[in-house]
């Protein structure tokens, strides 16, 4: 049977659609799922993806985090459905506290577009088990408040348990603390990406293919689990 | 200002069709306005009585240079008489934006256009704005916006007035762009002293529908129902209203201190797009148009006269963010974010539920008629009765003097070859940059560069050899 994977549209994501694309490509099922139902539609995975939810008008993700499908997810999230956020989905994931840490803006304090490279910190989760530890990966970052921070005690944490998902590396674009460009849960299903793997999904349309393989993990993880 | 001033305001009592007729010689600001006397002579000829204060509102902005072109049309006009005969182009000179079809079942559209004086006098909001007018633009025309791009003048670059408007102007367009998830495709810069003082600020968007999905702006269909949808009507961009509301009044009060350059809510025009895309994907659009410059005059008059029907409008209807605000003001107001649609009765209620979904307001502020007139009431007084024609359409045209600018001859025998060639590769890319920011161009990197499998034509590096490689993925 075909691998459900669901899409959250909240009002103003941009990449829903792009997500969808992703999904569709790596071989599994895109089910939309609209924010202002709280119903999952029994998905064996969610994709929260990079937009403007609620205008961020508030904080980003701050809104987003109390809708309605979010009610569901979050409970489904700590029993183990996999959760991936991408950009703006990152920044939900924490302010919904399924991920430690915060994003602010930017070092820089703009918005920042281009492509970067990303190392895979930790090729065992269901969301990286495609790519090899240490794989570098060219992917698209375009975001104005990218920059990842957590307390010491966090980031130390992080790296004992394997949280670091991705780094950015030749050069970190927007500040974030230990160069983090994603980070994953203790139990390792809910994962947050800044960068967006997305948009790396063909040759034709993306710096590169590279981003494809956190779709691929994902459908084989739910596939073996 | 209070709850009761501003209901006072509205209740107090408006200028009416029957009022004009029975005070034909009251004294109205139509030069404050930017009409001519020969121009207000002739809207009393069209009428065959003075026009009342919402009938000037409405004849001042669509006979106004921005909207109806008066002095460039016949020089503009030469592009439809001279273009060649091709039935690929599916839509061109008089409606929202040109629509090309490109075969394979898809057409594309797009459209340019300036936001100059906004941009100098608010630099954010200004050029954001540009950039919201122009994708309702394309989005009025049936497609889904893709992709934007913007070309900027502006005076010397350490010149301080290009200091304070530049980052403005980028940031807006980033900004909003940005939030649209549209991402900017290319564009240009320049510094010339001519642009000192008067900034050039042009913004592009790319749209792409199916042919048959095209949209016209129409009023058809007698009994068929006119919505405003998106954001509510709020003093900004007025302008020339305030006249007549200082004029009513008696003192310029609240009026005086309005800001004329409108205020953009991208989050409000993301849900406007996707809104209006599904509502077109239901068919439930009989006729659209989008309000940009002179908001609801320009929106009623153009639906009606290009429908050639009539057009009924209660103006109180119209959802308000300033309660005060009275007919005059209402027409002419430039708030963002506002559409305005034809609905078959039928489907009212599934075009309502829709925009209710995306959280998008709606309202019923009128019905298309036989009659061939626009007419328009305020708490049940008719305030306006014209042939929306006159307004759309018929507007002076103006052949101004011209004459061959002096130095002409000069600059069209200056031979470029006689320049000195560039010696470095690298040159051509540091003169692209701002003095002010050495690290690189204004801009660059800031904006969107993929979205919806759109990607930008890589921005070339110091001695990169990007060959151009990104092309939309006709994937939708």
């Amino acid at each position: 049977m075909t691998t459900r994977v669901g899409v959250v549209t909240f009002p103003g994501s941009l990449d829903d659609h792009d997500a969808c694309r992703a999904v569709r490509l790596a071989g599994g099922l895109p089910v939309p799922l609209w924010h202002a139902d709280a119903d999952l539609q029994g998905v064996d995975a969610v994709v929260l993806p990079g937009g403007f939810s609620y205008g961020d008008y508030l904080r980003c993700g701050a809104i987003a985090r109390f809708s309605p499908v979010m009610t569901e997810l979050i409970p489904a999230a700590r029993a183990g459905l996999p959760v991936l956020g991408i950009c703006n989905g990152f920044q939900v994931l924490c302010e919904a506290h399924l991920l430690p840490g915060a994003l602010t803006r930017n070092a820089g304090l703009r918005f920042v577009t281009r492509d970067i490279q990303i190392r895979v910190e930790n090729a065992a989760t269901p969301w990286t088990s495609q790519y090899a530890a240490g794989q570098e990966l060219t992917v698209v970052l375009k975001s104005g408040e990218g920059a990842y921070v957590a307390d010491a005690a966090t980031l130390a944490d992080l790296a004992a348990r394997g949280q670091i998902l991705v780094r950015y590396v030749g050069g970190n674009p927007n500040g974030s603390a230990s160069d983090i460009a994603g980070v994953v849960n203790e139990a390792g299903n809910v994962a947050g990406l800044m960068p967006h793997p997305e948009h790396a999904v063909d040759a034709l349309t993306g710096p590169s293919a590279d981003g494809l393989g956190f779709f691929t993990s994902i459908l084989r993880a739910v596939v073996a689990a | 200002m209070s709850t009761e001033v501003a209901a006072a305001r509205q209740a107090a009592p408006q200028d009416t069709v029957s009022q004009a007729e029975a005070t034909p010689g009251r004294s109205q600001p139509y030069a404050a306005l930017g009409l001519t006397a020969a121009e207000y002579a002739k809207i009393a000829d069209l009428l065959g009585r003075r026009p009342t204060d919402a009938e000037l509102a409405i004849y001042s902005v669509m006979w106004s240079e921005h909207c109806s072109y008066k002095s460039s049309r016949r020089h503009l006009r030469q592009f439809a008489e001279k273009a060649p005969p091709t039935d690929v182009l599916l839509a061109g000179i008089g409606d929202n934006a040109g629509v090309v079809d490109i075969g394979h079942g898809y057409a594309v559209t797009f459209k340019i256009e300036s936001h100059n004086h906004p941009s100098y006098v608010e630099p954010f909001q200004g050029a954001a704005t540009g950039v919201g007018g122009i994708v309702r633009d394309i989005l009025a025309m049936g497609a889904r916006p893709v992709a934007v791009m913007d070309a900027l003048r502006f005076g010397p670059a350490d010149a301080p007035d290009t200091r304070r408007v530049l980052p403005g102007v980028v940031g807006g367009i980033s900004f909003y762009g940005n939030c649209l998830g549209l991402p900017n495709i290319g564009g240009e810069l320049a510094f010339d002293p001519c642009y000192a003082g008067n900034p050039l600020i042009n913004a592009l968007c790319v749209g792409v529908l199916r042919p048959a999905d095209l949209k016209r702006a129409a009023a058809t269909g007698p009994g068929n129902q006119v919505i405003l949808f998106g954001s509510r009507t709020g003093p900004d961009g007025i302008g020339g209203a305030s006249v007549l509301a200082s004029a009513s009044f008696g003192d310029g009060g609240a009026g005086s201190k309005r800001p004329s350059v409108q205020v953009g809510d991208p989050f409000m025009e993301k849900r406007l797009v996707e809104c209006c895309l599904e509502l077109y994907a239901a068919d439930l659009v009989v006729g659209i148009q989008d309000l940009g410059a002179a908001g609801v005059a320009c929106a009623t008059t153009e639906l009606a006269a290009g429908g050639k029907s009539g057009m009924a409008v209660a103006l109180d209807a119209v959802p308000l963010r300033d309660a005060s605000l009275g007919p005059a003001e209402i027409l002419m107001s430039e708030s963002q974010e506002r559409m305005m649609a034809i609905v078959t009765p039928a489907d009212v209620g599934r075009f309502l539920a829709i925009c209710a979904r995306w959280e998008v307001p709606a309202t019923v502020i009128g019905e298309v008629t036989g009659t061939g007139r626009l007419e328009m009431t305020w708490h049940g007084e008719r305030v306006v009765d014209i042939p929306p024609g006159t307004a759309a359409d018929d507007g002076p045209v103006y052949d101004r003097p011209v004459r061959r600018p002096d130095g002409q001859d000069a600059l069209a025998d200056d031979d470029p070859a006689r320049l000195p060639r560039p010696s470095g590769p690298a040159r051509g890319t540091e003169l692209r940059c701002h003095p002010a920011r050495p690290a690189g161009c204004p801009g660059r990197g800031r904006q969107d560069l993929g979205h919806r499998a759109v990607r930008q034509v890589r921005p070339r590096r110091h001695g990169a050899r990007d060959a151009p490689r990104r092309r939309r993925h006709p994937d939708r």
